[in-house]
């Protein structure tokens, strides 16, 4: 099993996806285009199979109907006989990523005989049920009350992101890892209430990518009274770092909180 | 086939020298020939239309046979015509396709050249489908360019291929989906005439 990717040029060619929406009840019509770049060379004057998946990276929780065609694109020989084939098709969701792949089994014989391309389409009915990632940012009152509990008076105070997240090792003595994160998705805060003490501002970040690890950032431009500086960093006991599946697609209670650091 | 009318598919010769072989028919761009399968859409806007079409093209350049690699940009027509296209604006502006194009057909003869050794070999290739697609601006057709190779050293094939493509526009003459009401009026049927003689019942001759 050999597996090639549509975001790497090198291995899928003219990928395109063309989607429309059916207008019934979220379902979307995906169709996937595509020239697949096995390259599989081999010198064997027997029939030789095998399968290869092609990670269409198309975000899909359930497929109700699809349809597949697939062909053969560049071949190959020299001066012997041979046998190329596409002999199947499925496609299926990833249950790691809830994306679409496509798995073709290819057959080849030559000596040598190559089979550099396959095409293909996939037409399917698709349906994508809404996830999310939810939670709180709390912060004394005293530290900023906003004028009213519209959200347009608070949210404008918070940077909230949903992050990509890679981390290496320091390569220093005592270990430790280089966290890179790549903002992917934007939150937003749907909610404020305040207590006697306290301000919530719920927020959310619709449709997160699965199979990826990720983490929530929140920044802010509230700032502290005199010499002290605010700090926003996950509640007690939450975990800002997670990787979504297919059985699990969202996540809630991940709150922040701000506090202020005083410089003494 | 009625309903349908076919061409000869561009740059085809007759004659094939050592080839025994007829191409694969090509829809003819200019009689009713293949039908295009159209859809209502909600969306995405400003889309209102999903369209279905095929076609069919050559591949590479020919029964050339001099162990060089020919890279050809064919432009296969289709049947589709864009009413609302306007060549001021770009086209992918005003339509998004999904097409996939694959060998069809292939054909091959004996050996030729003047010198014969072991060293004869092919290649045949539908490398890329161009992604901004080509609309007439007089007639509104849809096109898509395919970039196809072939090479051939002391063989030769004739060598084609065949293209679906989905297409996403708008249509001024498509309905929008709330429009089209299905509205189903019942029937009652005929009363049961249970004294009918029932063909192959028991009790009938049936031949």
């Amino acid at each position: 099993m050999a597996e090639l990717d549509v975001t790497d040029p090198a291995q899928v060619a003219s990928h395109q996806v063309l989607e429309a929406d059916l207008g019934i009840g979220g379902r979307r019509l995906v169709v996937a285009s595509g020239i697949a770049r096995p390259e599989w060379k081999i010198d064997s004057d027997e029939v030789h199979r095998g399968d290869w998946t092609v990670h269409l990276h198309i975000p899909a929780d359930r497929i109700e109907q699809v349809t597949t065609h697939v062909g053969l694109a560049s071949i190959g020989n020299d001066d012997t006989g041979y046998g190329f084939a596409t002999d199947t098709a499925s496609v299926t969701v990833n249950p790691t990523t809830g994306e679409l792949d496509l798995t073709v089994g290819l057959a080849l014989m030559g000596e040598p005989s190559t089979l550099n391309r396959f095409a293909y389409q996939v037409v399917a009915v698709v349906v994508s049920t809404v996830s999310e990632i939810s939670g709180t940012i709390r912060w004394p009152r005293r530290l900023f009350e906003p004028p009213t509990l519209s959200v347009s008076d608070t949210a404008p105070h918070f940077t909230i992101q949903l992050n990509d997240r890679e981390t290496r090792p320091s390569g220093g003595p005592f270990g430790g890892v280089i966290e890179t994160l790549t903002p992917i998705l934007a939150g937003e805060v749907t909610l404020v209430a305040m207590t006697d003490t306290e301000v919530r501002a719920k927020y959310r970040i619709l449709n997160p990518p699965k199979g990826r690890e990720l983490r929530v950032t929140v920044a802010t431009d509230i700032r502290a009274p005199g010499a002290g500086s605010v700090l926003v960093g996950p509640a007690a006991g939450v975990e800002d770092v997670f990787t979504l599946t297919l059985d699990d697609p969202g996540r809630s209670g991940v709150d922040f909180e701000l506090v202020v650091q005083v410089i003494a | 086939m009625s309903g349908q009318t076919w061409e000869i598919p561009s740059g085809f010769i007759p004659i094939y020298p050592g080839v025994d072989y007829t191409p694969p028919p090509i829809p003819s761009v200019d009689g009713p020939a293949q039908h295009v399968l159209k859809i209502p859409v909600a969306g995405p806007a400003p889309f209102n239309t999903l369209a279905v079409v095929r076609g069919r093209g050559a591949i590479g350049s020919g029964l050339i046979s001099d162990d060089e690699m020919h890279r050809t940009v064919w432009r296969v027509s289709t049947h589709l015509k864009i009413p609302s296209y306007d060549p001021d604006r770009p086209v992918l502006d005003q339509l998004r396709h999904s097409t996939a194009a694959s060998i069809v057909a292939m054909s091959s003869g004996g050996q030729i050249g003047i010198e014969h050794d072991d060293g004869s070999d092919f290649q045949v290739a539908v490398d890329e489908i161009v992604a901004e697609p080509y609309v007439d601006e007089d007639t509104k057709r849809f096109y898509v360019d395919i970039r196809t190779a072939n090479l051939h050293n002391q063989t030769s094939s004739v060598d084609y291929l065949e293209m679906t493509s989905w297409v996403l526009y708008y249509d001024p003459a498509t309905k929008p989906l709330d429009e089209q009401i299905v509205v189903i009026i019942p029937t009652f049927p005929d009363p049961i005439d249970t004294a009918a003689v029932i063909p192959g019942a028991a009790g009938e001759e049936w031949h």
